[in-house]
């Protein structure tokens, strides 16, 4: 067991805040440890998901995952949006910021997705400043997810892991490691997911994710669509081993089930960590229909979390 | 790919790639990738795995842009969908829309703002009515996340003496738009959003106010009197300057306006489009 180096309190087992859920949430206050939030659906809300996100913060911890903070992208650091995540940090107090180990664009553009960076030595500097910038300009840790790649780059000069673990070395920055997303890029690139764990500095690590995947028998897409697989589980208790108590969620993001079937499903994390499951730590409720509203700015963020099960 | 491609050249030849709405073969070999890198050094320079060409492999993330792109701009935008239909819609937004507007921020919320402009530029046989429906629909999308502000109340307009009513500014809310548009586009939304039978598109000027209660946005319709007041009282008019700018404005209508214009402005307070009233005495 190795404590993390900003000593950042193990929360526990959290879910997402996803809009289907909002109703049961606000209506029975489940028994969650805390819950993570997708920075870019509330940096500039102001309706129903401010609302939401206010009253959920008064009752849970939250820790705020962004998808567009581009830290591998050639672009600058965009301050602007610093600016907003930091206001929005501030806000609903997220002990630290954790995105993603990926670019999604450059020339001002985005792409909206999760893309893989080459594994260089260029890259490495590069990312390695804009964290460091972020870090500072934050005024909280850093905490970096490693991503699901469906490409890899002849143009590197080393593995996944060294990268991440270098990059951590030299910024300082935390690890969110996301168990799934090392198994399905090990079986999309045929390497050895425990080596993958083994690279990384326990003390890095922050955070972990799990989540659910679709095998398209070439290739597994991160769909966070289903449960989490019992490989994956198996990891997850490998690296726990290593790291000890760690926050630790489920991420499930489309085909999104009720609340209660997500909050089981995180809560099996404690299995693999040897700790008992308590029976009264949920209550299956009764499901709240959520009334027909044109809830659109809620979902489309999420969307970028996962890569769709219909491709 | 050469060891030296820099970061910025290889990035910018892969946005290239998964960007270009055509096939994946006509992407790789593209102006605009080649200008980057190569067909055959950006080959190189991808990874095959053991059941997946690069091209397969960089096509995963073609195909998931172009699906993340159309489920977007379908969520925000079910009325022009439907006038389309799915698969002319999701061409529509692939081939033509992202290309010509691609997103610049850091959320997909903003990726729609500009459909309005999109179809007033083109050169569609419909594009005043898509103009117009296209702007009902981004105000409905922009209605959702606009500042939330309490609302004024039934309690506090009785608070105010008769004879100061002349002389008051009423500050509507922020999640309220009034849209003055050419074609029947409210009444086609509302049957697109209720699953009832769809109206033929037709050319009339109509009035809508979009607003939000209680978290909830809602579209209706008004008549071109309650636009015209309705649009005064929130521009900052003075109340009686805004009633007699009706007056002036529709002198043979001065009967019905009068019966009319106490159960108008009640419905108002109650929907909740106002949020304070100021004194200027």
């Amino acid at each position: 067991m190795t404590p993390n180096k900003w000593n950042i309190p193990d929360f526990g087992f959290g879910v997402g805040l996803r809009s289907v859920h909002y109703n049961h949430i606000l209506e029975h206050n489940p028994k969650v440890d805390w819950f993570e939030v997708i920075s870019e659906t509330y940096l500039e809300s102001g309706g129903r998901t401010k609302y939401v996100l206010d009253k959920v913060a008064e009752c849970y911890p939250i820790v705020l995952h962004g998808v567009s903070l581009s830290i591998g992208s050639s672009d600058p650091v965009n301050v602007e949006y610093l600016k907003l995540l930091k206001a929005l940090a501030d806000r609903v107090k997220s002990p630290y910021i954790s995105d993603h180990l990926c670019w999604t664009g450059v020339n001002a553009h985005n792409v909206h997705d999760l893309l893989p960076i080459p594994y260089t030595e260029e890259s490495l500097k590069h990312i390695v400043n804009k964290a460091k910038f972020v870090m500072e300009f934050m005024e909280r840790p850093l905490v970096l997810e490693n991503v699901s790649t469906y490409a890899q780059f002849t143009s590197s000069t080393m593995s996944e892991w060294d990268f991440h673990a270098r990059l951590m070395e030299e910024s300082q920055c935390g690890m969110l490691m996301d168990v799934n997303n090392i198994y399905v890029s090990a079986y999309n690139h045929d390497f050895d997911a425990k080596e993958f764990i083994d690279r990384i500095d326990p003390s890095l690590v922050c955070q972990y994710h799990l989540a659910g995947h679709t095998n398209k028998g070439t290739h597994l897409l991160d769909t966070h669509n289903d449960h989490v697989i019992d490989e994956v589980w198996e990891l997850y208790r490998y690296a726990y081993q290593r790291t000890g108590g760690r926050n630790t969620l489920l991420e499930w993001d489309e085909d999104i089930p009720e609340f209660v079937v997500v909050h089981e499903e995180a809560l099996k994390a404690k299995k693999y960590r040897n700790e008992k499951i308590d029976p009264l730590a949920f209550k299956p409720a009764k499901p709240t229909v959520a009334p027909k509203m044109r809830l659109t700015p809620l979902e489309k963020n999420e969307l970028v979390n996962s890569t769709s099960h219909k491709l | 790919m050469k060891s030296e491609v820099p970061l910025n050249t290889l990035q910018r030849w892969m946005q290239s790639v998964i960007e270009h709405p055509g096939s994946n073969e006509e992407a790789w070999k593209s102006e605009q990738a080649e200008r980057e890198l190569p067909f055959e050094d950006a080959y190189a320079g991808v990874k095959p795995s053991k059941s997946l060409s690069p091209m397969d492999r960089i096509g995963i993330y073609r195909r998931m842009f172009f699906l993340r792109m159309t489920e977007s701009m379908a969520i925000d935008y079910p009325g022009v969908k439907h006038f389309f239909g799915e698969e002319e819609f999701d061409r529509l937004v692939a081939e033509e829309y992202v290309h010509r507007f691609p997103s610049k921020s850091y959320t997909l919320n903003h990726l729609g703002r500009f459909f309005p402009q999109f179809f007033k530029e083109s050169k569609l046989a419909e594009k005043e009515f898509l103009t117009d429906l296209a702007r009902l629909e981004l105000s409905i999308t922009n209605n959702l996340e606009a500042e939330e502000k309490p609302i004024l109340t039934q309690q506090q307009i009785a608070a105010v003496p008769q004879e100061q009513w002349e002389k008051v500014r009423l500050i509507p809310i922020a999640a309220l738009e009034l849209l003055e548009c050419n074609y029947n586009v409210c009444s086609y939304l509302t049957a697109v959003n209720e699953e009832s039978p769809i109206p033929a598109v037709k050319k009339e000027r109509s009035f809508v106010v979009v607003y939000r209660n209680n978290y909830r946005t809602y579209w209706e319709e008004l008549s071109e009197h309650q636009f015209v007041l309705l649009s005064s009282l929130t521009s900052g008019t003075l109340f009686g300057e805004s009633i007699a700018l009706l007056a002036d404005r529709f002198p043979s209508d001065e009967r019905e306006l009068q019966t009319n214009l106490f159960e108008w402005f009640n419905e108002w307070v109650s929907n909740g489009y106002f949020s304070s009233i100021e004194h200027t005495t």
